[in-house]
């Protein structure tokens, strides 16, 4: 399924965080970081080498869409996770990033994860 | 018959309808003006209340009452004075009018007959000008009227408004007046400087709004934010509806302004604090989920399963009851360790001591802490100090810049050689939710030291 695929993890809620780690690994990805604030997501996104990230939207320092920006710029394919209270026009700069609301289905993750990178290629 | 025909007191009373004064006092009460138009010549002769009635001498021009109909009536006047025909010679028209002399504006009934020559070109008219109008009021009618309602006004953070239509005139009460801390002099003399007043986020709104009150059964209500001296902000809400003549005419509008910052203040917090409840119903979802699902990758057993998962979801309630007593402002971190240890653990008070100042943690960190705090104290109970009489745990505490460096003690537990290595979800969920831990033992048992970030 994701097959040696390095992704990015940007949640701030550690038990999410590690809920999303231990679905990836389980599908064969390898987890490049698992990043729990803005600042440390924004470095990571600029300097680490990974294949494809889920962006959490609302973390605690403020919202993700910094780091989109970058990951945009570098070409690198991503997902946004949403809880309820995100309003539709937050995300119309974004039409074509998929989004996974929370709680998520592990198989949905890992569904939405390949077809990223199968679009990519 | 008197010495002196004007005298009121003696008209008053008088019938007789060929006393000189009659004809004049009845017309000037009824707002009534005769007249008689040569055509040709450009000459209207009217009755000598035409001073009072309309602001003209009684004998002058046809041209300088023209000049004193509304522009935007003259062609539908000039048109109904050149349909005339000697076989429909009479007249009655309605047109707006400015007052010569004080430029008040009102409605004329203007009704007669035109006299013909032998071609058919109409030569003279003759006949009555009626001022119509209704419902016109002055600033004193409103003080007046806004009188009745100003204690019920001042109480409700409210003010009255008025617009006359034909003169454009929008006048304030004064309570309004004193609501947009407005001074009547500034405003008497340019009310519609009350846009400049308006939020400039809010003025296309109002411009919109406005106009919903010329639509037939047209009322107005919508809110707008209004700048005040001291720059700050406040909400009004307009409400008002338009008087119009049965057949339509638009006569006057007035209606209330009213002050509902408060209300809308409230709103804008209960909004936000219906995301944020829902953002962490998501994540507790979330975080309920994660739970369960790694729990069951630890636990085969369907029984073992159910404590394990059962004993972590109870440390989330118990976290969360402690953070809803404290309105979600945090929790302090020794009620946390009694709250979590005391589901586990038998006689609390003399196993465990606390040491350390008192630090509220904010909510998300508490409910992790928690965990942590569960999980740590699970296994002393199971495998660690608290599984023998005579193990004990201390917890003590450091308050640094940013953090909370964090030490769990436990001392008189079974020998070392005994304690299971601990795997799956209790350490790595321990070292997840800490921002650096590191266990080790000492000759008394597990040591295990973390650090939070704040």
């Amino acid at each position: 399924m994701l097959d040696g695929v390095r992704v990015l993890v940007v949640e701030d809620e550690p038990l999410i965080a590690m809920e999303l780690v231990l679905t990836i690994e389980e599908a064969g990805g390898v987890i490049a970081g698992s990043v729990r604030s803005l600042t440390e997501a924004i470095e990571a996104a600029r300097t680490t080498d990974f294949d494809v990230a889920l962006l959490d939207v609302r973390m605690r320092d403020g919202t993700t869409f910094s780091v989109a920006k970058i990951l945009s710029v570098r070409k690198i394919p991503f997902l946004f996770c949403t809880g309820d209270s995100e309003q539709r026009d937050e995300f119309r700069d974004w039409p074509d990033v998929p989004l996974v609301s929370k709680p998520h289905k592990p198989e949905n993750v890992i569904a939405v994860l390949s077809k990223l990178l199968a679009n990519r290629r | 018959m008197s010495d002196n025909p004007d005298s009121k007191s003696q008209l008053a009373g008088n019938t007789d309808t060929h006393a000189p004064g009659w004809y004049l006092q009845s017309m000037e009460a009824g707002k009534m003006m005769l007249y008689t138009s040569a055509v040709t010549q450009n000459v209207m002769q009217r009755s000598d209340n035409s001073m009072s009635v309309v602001g003209l001498p009684s004998h002058g021009s046809i041209s300088d009452w023209t000049i004193c109909i509304f522009p935007e009536d003259l062609p539908y006047v000039e048109n109904a004075f050149r349909s005339l025909t000697p076989d429909e010679p009479n007249y009655k028209i309605e047109y707006r009018f400015r007052h010569a002399v004080t430029g008040r504006r009102f409605w004329v009934l203007d009704s007669g007959t035109a006299e013909f020559d032998e071609d058919e070109n109409p030569q003279c008219m003759r006949g009555a000008i009626l001022n119509i109008s209704s419902g016109v009021r002055d600033e004193t009618d409103i003080r007046d009227s806004a009188r009745l309602h100003s204690i019920e006004a001042e109480a409700a953070q409210m003010g009255i408004w008025h617009f006359d239509r034909l003169s454009n005139r929008l006048t304030f009460s004064n309570e309004l007046l004193a609501l947009l801390e407005i001074d009547r002099t500034t405003f008497g003399n340019n009310p519609e400087a009350i846009i400049r007043r308006v939020h400039p986020d809010d003025l296309a709104i109002w411009r919109q709004e406005r106009k919903k009150i010329f639509a037939p059964g047209g009322k107005l209500e919508f809110e707008f934010r209004v700048i005040f001296p001291q720059r700050n902000i406040r909400w009004f809400l307009v409400r008002g509806h338009m008087v119009r003549r049965p057949d339509g005419v638009e006569l006057e509008s007035y209606g209330v302004m009213i002050d509902v910052t408060e209300r809308k203040d409230s709103e804008k917090h209960q909004t936000m604090l219906l995301r944020e409840l829902s953002h962490r119903v998501s994540n507790t979802l979330a975080v309920i989920q994660s739970i369960m699902r790694q729990t069951l990758r630890a636990k085969n057993d369907p029984e073992a399963f159910a404590q394990a998962f059962e004993g972590r979801i109870n440390s989330l309630a118990v976290s969360h009851t402690l953070l809803t007593n404290a309105d979600w402002q945090g929790g302090t971190l020794s009620d946390l360790i009694n709250i979590q240890l005391r589901g586990i653990v038998d006689n609390l008070e003399s196993k465990i001591v606390l040491h350390g100042p008192e630090i509220v943690l904010p909510a998300e960190t508490a409910t992790q802490i928690g965990l942590v705090l569960h999980e740590l104290g699970t296994n002393a109970v199971k495998y660690g100090a608290l599984s023998v009489d005579t193990g004990k745990i201390s917890i003590s505490w450091t308050l640094l810049p940013g953090k909370v460096q964090l030490v769990w003690r436990e001392q008189g537990g079974p020998p070392i050689g005994e304690v299971p290595s601990y795997t799956g979800f209790g350490t790595s969920l321990i070292s997840q939710s800490v921002d650096s831990m590191n266990s080790s033992y000492d000759h008394a048992g597990l040591i295990c030291r973390m650090e939070l970030l704040l």
